[in-house]
């Protein structure tokens, strides 16, 4: 039987997280009748959509980085990761307009919108790394032009673009990881906050199960 | 230093060989065209996409905007469908 | 609706009625669906793989622009030779935020010294037929200031000749050294030299991408492809491929005046985004921003659902 109270740090991390997160408030088979709009599924289609970049960039990673040169099957991969890559930003953008017009940082929600801006931002930067590691005219060109903005702030000293090595390590390990850990804070938010209810909204105190306030 | 006449863009003689002509004659064509496609090898020819994008690229010029068809089009249906979305009935009750 | 109404606390969602909703449905159907999109578009479009020029793809394409770019390597005037921190110190070539010089405090972190590293050093490693033996030793002999006239005048009049031969002048052995890197490039050696550096393992194209940067050859390829920095390049891709559409803001400022004349283009307009990306990260924060979504109404959208209940019910109340 776990203690209820000690248990050392890994009791308190757990009850901290069974307070915080219970696994019905984790995984709740009900939501608030006033999402009722289309406008909602665009943050689970960009999860799926970076769920699809991540795989395609998995299968890419099995052959290497040139294997979409010189393999038809690889070229196929590789579209497959442009694609689902066009098809994330294009979701996660139109999220974003989205929460905005709705002003979804309300009611404590500031942070989810901030981890939602810099996982927009960390794509960008993945995006662009990722440019980088083609081994093609693109990334020639595109290092080339980059080096400028970057050295003229000093990052460029430290932030090699013509450096394949490098770039290929931010692309695949660094920027990947970062960015799922901040996707999955950002979705945790959510969890832990519900859903932000619509603006001027005023709850009928006779509506509602009849359950202590989430925090 | 004795004046040194060599053309410095002909072919070089001594040790190495010329390119052969074939070869600059494809080289320049292939880098000096417009059209720089990757070359897939013949046996995946199979595999080439049934609609092209690799041609010469369509641009929209409006003042000082500058934006290719095809971010335009990403864009124009980016709009479409947040407006859809918007607009669009939701289904209500159904338990998905 | 009071002008303080958003400071009105703002209820909890389990105060609202519910209704049952399949989450992990929802997100199966979701990762399905983009699935099968990517699948289709990826099958559709394929991706654009425009094949890598190489220095002897240039040279061969483009001798006349390899040589002349050589020509300024040697002699410290391309761009990578004046080009300031992260590669060389040059007095004044940094550019700065207003007061601020992020560009020099960084420092010279990656050295190049284009002389050495582009022309001499490859020459070198290379066999040197007896001319280039000569010429080598008689530009190490030579002081800076002779070395300097040679490239200079060389330099001139092969850009007075246009892709012709240049008219006979003293020159010293540059032009020697510079046939001797042609042939090395048109062979493909100097990809392996400047590649390779006689290490073994490789994978850093510094040195190859800013000599070819150096050049024009790689640029007018790109301009074909309205991939400049003054067609929107940034957002473009080549062909008729979507690109980084997302790019938009970032590449807009260079189009416009004062950036698009200014030395300090790119730190201002890095600096310029920083900021912005700052103000779109504190969003919530930031009075009048934060309001707009209250007043453009596209909420009364998409909440038209709820807001219709609402009236029905005041209504029913009243």
């Amino acid at each position: 039987m776990m203690s209820e109270a000690g248990g050392g740090w890994t009791g308190a991390v757990r009850r901290r997280a069974e307070r915080a997160l219970p696994p019905a408030k984790l995984l709740p088979d009900t939501q608030p009748a006033y999402m009722a709009s289309w406008i909602y599924v665009f943050g689970v289609l960009t999860v799926a959509a970076l769920i699809v970049v991540l795989v395609t960039g998995g299968v890419l990673a099995l052959k290497g980085p040139a294997w979409w040169h010189v393999s038809g099957t690889g070229k196929y991969v590789n579209s497959l990761h442009l694609w689902s890559v066009e098809l994330f930003m294009f979701f996660m953008v139109v999220h974003l307009w989205g929460k905005f017009f709705m002003a979804a940082w309300r009611g404590r929600r500031a942070l989810t919108w901030i981890t939602g801006a810099v996982c927009f931002f960390t794509s960008i930067g993945t995006a662009f790394t990722g440019y980088l590691v083609q081994q093609n005219f693109d990334s020639q060109w595109i290092a080339g032009q980059a080096k400028d903005g970057l050295n003229s702030v000093g990052i460029g000293a430290f932030f090699n673009v013509l450096d394949f090595g490098q770039m290929l390590m931010w692309h695949i390990v660094l920027l990947p990881f970062v960015l799922s850990l901040l996707a999955v804070w950002h979705i945790l938010l959510v969890r832990l906050r519900g859903i932000v209810p619509p603006i001027d909204a005023v709850p009928d105190p006779a509506d509602g199960p009849t359950r202590e306030a989430a925090q | 230093m004795g004046r040194l006449g060599h053309e410095p863009f002909g072919p070089w003689p001594g040790r190495f060989s010329r390119p052969s002509y074939k070869a600059l004659y494809l080289l320049s064509d292939f880098e000096g065209s417009r059209r720089m496609t990757g070359h897939l090898q013949s046996v995946e020819r199979v595999l080439s996409a049934p609609i092209d994008l690799n041609g010469t690229g369509h641009y929209v010029h409006w003042g000082v905007v500058q934006l290719s068809v095809a971010n335009l089009v990403v864009i124009g249906v980016m709009v479409v469908v947040f407006v859809a979305a918007l607009l669009l009935p939701f289904p209500r009750g159904r338990g998905r | 609706m009071t002008q303080r109404a958003h400071k009105r606390a703002v209820p909890d969602p389990a105060a609202f009625p519910t209704r049952p909703y399949d989450l992990v449905k929802e997100f199966t159907i979701a990762l399905v669906v983009v699935a099968l999109l990517t699948a289709g578009l990826a099958a559709l479009f394929s991706s654009p793989d425009a094949k890598p020029v190489t220095l002897a793809s240039w040279s061969r394409a483009d001798g006349a622009d390899f040589t002349a770019t050589a020509v300024s390597e040697l002699g410290g005037t391309s761009g990578t030779a004046e080009y300031g921190p992260p590669y060389n110190h040059t007095p004044g070539a940094a550019q700065k935020l207003g007061p601020v010089g992020l560009q020099s405090a960084a420092g010279v972190r990656i050295p190049v010294d284009t002389a050495d590293d582009f022309v001499l050093r490859p020459l070198r490693d290379a066999p040197e037929p007896p001319a280039v033996s000569a010429g080598l030793a008689a530009w190490d002999a030579a002081p800076a200031a002779q070395q300097q006239a040679w490239t200079s005048a060389y330099s001139d009049a092969l850009a007075k000749a246009g892709g012709g031969a240049p008219a006979k002048g003293d020159y010293g052995p540059v032009p020697v050294l510079i046939a001797r890197l042609l042939g090395l490039a048109r062979s493909g050696a100097l990809d392996g030299e400047l590649q390779a550096e006689g290490k073994f393992y490789q994978t850093d194209y510094t040195r190859p991408l800013l000599f070819l940067s150096d050049g024009s050859y790689l640029e007018s390829l790109a301009r074909a492809e309205h991939l400049g920095g003054d067609q929107w390049g940034m957002m473009n891709e080549t062909g008729n491929y979507p690109g980084q559409a997302w790019l938009w803001l970032y590449t807009f400022w260079y189009q416009i005046d004062p950036f698009k004349s200014s030395g300090n283009a790119d730190a201002l307009i890095w600096g310029l985004m920083a900021l912005l990306s700052l103000g779109l990260l504190l969003v919530p924060f930031i009075p009048g921003v934060r309001s707009v979504p209250r007043w453009t109404r596209v909420h009364r959208l998409i909440w038209r659902t709820y807001y219709r209940e609402q009236a029905v019910e005041r209504d029913r109340q009243d």
